[in-house]
């Protein structure tokens, strides 16, 4: 999924990639893989720059985040990324491997033929190497309130729901908020100050269709909007770069058809 | 100058503007009601290929081919207005560049359409 666009195509001198360190670790080995990846320190007065290492997948793990910990820990400690829990679930590693993004510790290296290139989550302003300032699109995520929201008082015990209704939580309930969506969604490029972007607006979904929640118009009043909502034009990018299989798209779909239900 | 509003506050924004689905279900109205439309414009079209001019002005002054031709224009302007307003919207950010596209935008949609009918109906009626 290579761009065939020449790697600094349009960008502000400031963003314009250099080439790197080239830190020449290889043993000639078969096994020895290569990794361009994204190098930016906001304190060296320098832009952003493509280092080069060479890691032996003999001694590495499987995963793209596997050869990272191992340049971090053998090579370069300088190099600076997101990771917990190595195993898809807290959301904080995901960047753009190989032209996607997707979550550097499910992302087998044997997957990708060549050089395995790594740079930042595409979008979002770099604070360091991979690692990005997501304050808007959490501060976004806040405004939809992903809370449950009654005022019926709460039951002695948990609030009831019927498996049916558990179950059309199946499939946005699963979001990690890695905002790999988010990141790779061409309209939120354009408008992200105000438009929700994919991981929001499914995650606003995941609360309008829980059978216990009692807020559903005051949560449509606050997305029925041209641009936190109908920014979204059906590129349908988020869905192919959810690392969980999520369809942020079949979300967004969702809730403007529960827009025009209500007008109607 | 820097900017020191907090996040939250640039999230909210001005706040949601509550519309926005009236546009998107005219949009899909338009589209379905679009391709039936094309096919009546087809029809039109196809009878009148290889007649000459009195044939075609007889047939155009034929009171179904005009309402037909009629709701295609207006189905078709109130379809282009919303779609060139979206790209608008999406691309250019500048308020007042924006402002005036959206006039221009009205405006061209409008022309074309009163343009469009005042053809069909002189065609109908003068011939
Ligand atoms: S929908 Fe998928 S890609 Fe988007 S934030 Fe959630 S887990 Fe990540
Ligand atoms: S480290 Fe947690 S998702 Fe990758």
């Amino acid at each position: 999924m290579r761009s065939f666009l020449p790697l600094n195509f349009g960008a502000d001198t400031v963003s314009r990639i250099a080439k790197g360190k080239i830190w020449d670790t290889s043993t000639g080995d078969k096994a020895t893989r290569v990794l361009e990846v994204y190098r930016y320190d906001p304190e060296s007065g320098r832009g952003p720059r493509l280092d080069v290492y060479h890691i032996d997948r003999k001694s590495c793990g499987p995963m793209v985040l596997d050869a990272l910990v191992k340049i971090k820990n053998e090579i370069d400690p300088t190099l600076t990324f997101r990771r917990s829990c190595r195993e898809g679930v807290c959301g904080s590693c995901s960047m753009s491997i190989d032209g996607r993004n997707w979550l550097a510790c499910t992302q087998p290296i044997d997957d990708i033929r060549g050089t395995i290139r790594v740079f930042p989550l595409n979008h979002f302003l770099v604070m360091k190497d991979l690692v990005v300032d997501q304050s808007h699109v959490i501060a976004q995520h806040r405004l939809i309130q992903p809370w449950l929201k009654s005022e019926t008082p709460g039951p002695e015990r948990e609030r009831l729901q019927s498996p049916e209704d558990r179950a059309k939580l199946d499939g946005f309930y699963e979001c990690i908020l890695c905002f790999s969506c988010t990141g790779g969604c061409p309209s939120y490029w354009w408008n992200g100050e105000r438009y929700l972007g994919p991981a929001v607006l499914l995650q606003a979904y995941r609360w309008l269709v829980d059978s216990r929640d009692e807020a559903k118009g005051e949560r449509l009043d606050t997305l029925e909007d041209p641009f936190r909502l109908y920014r979204c034009h059906t590129i349908m990018n988020c869905t192919k770069t959810c690392p969980k299989g999520l369809e942020p798209a079949k979300a967004i779909a969702r809730i403007k058809a529960m827009l025009v239900e209500r007008q109607h | 100058m820097r900017d020191f509003r907090t996040s939250t506050a640039l999230a909210r924004g001005l706040g949601a503007a509550g519309n926005g689905t009236r546009d998107f279900w005219h949009q899909r109205v338009t589209s379905v009601l679009g391709v039936l439309l094309i096919a009546g414009v087809l029809i039109v079209i196809s009878t009148s290929v290889g007649a000459d001019y009195d044939e075609v002005t007889n047939l155009l002054s034929n009171p179904l081919a005009v309402i037909v031709l009629l709701l295609a224009l207006l189905n078709f302007c109130i379809h282009m207005r919303i779609g060139m307003q979206v790209v608008i919207e999406d691309y250019v950010h500048g308020p007042v560049t924006k402002a005036l596209l959206l006039i221009a935008n009205t405006g061209f949609s409008a022309v074309i359409g009163v343009a469009g009918a005042a053809a069909v109906l002189k065609i109908a009626f003068a011939g």
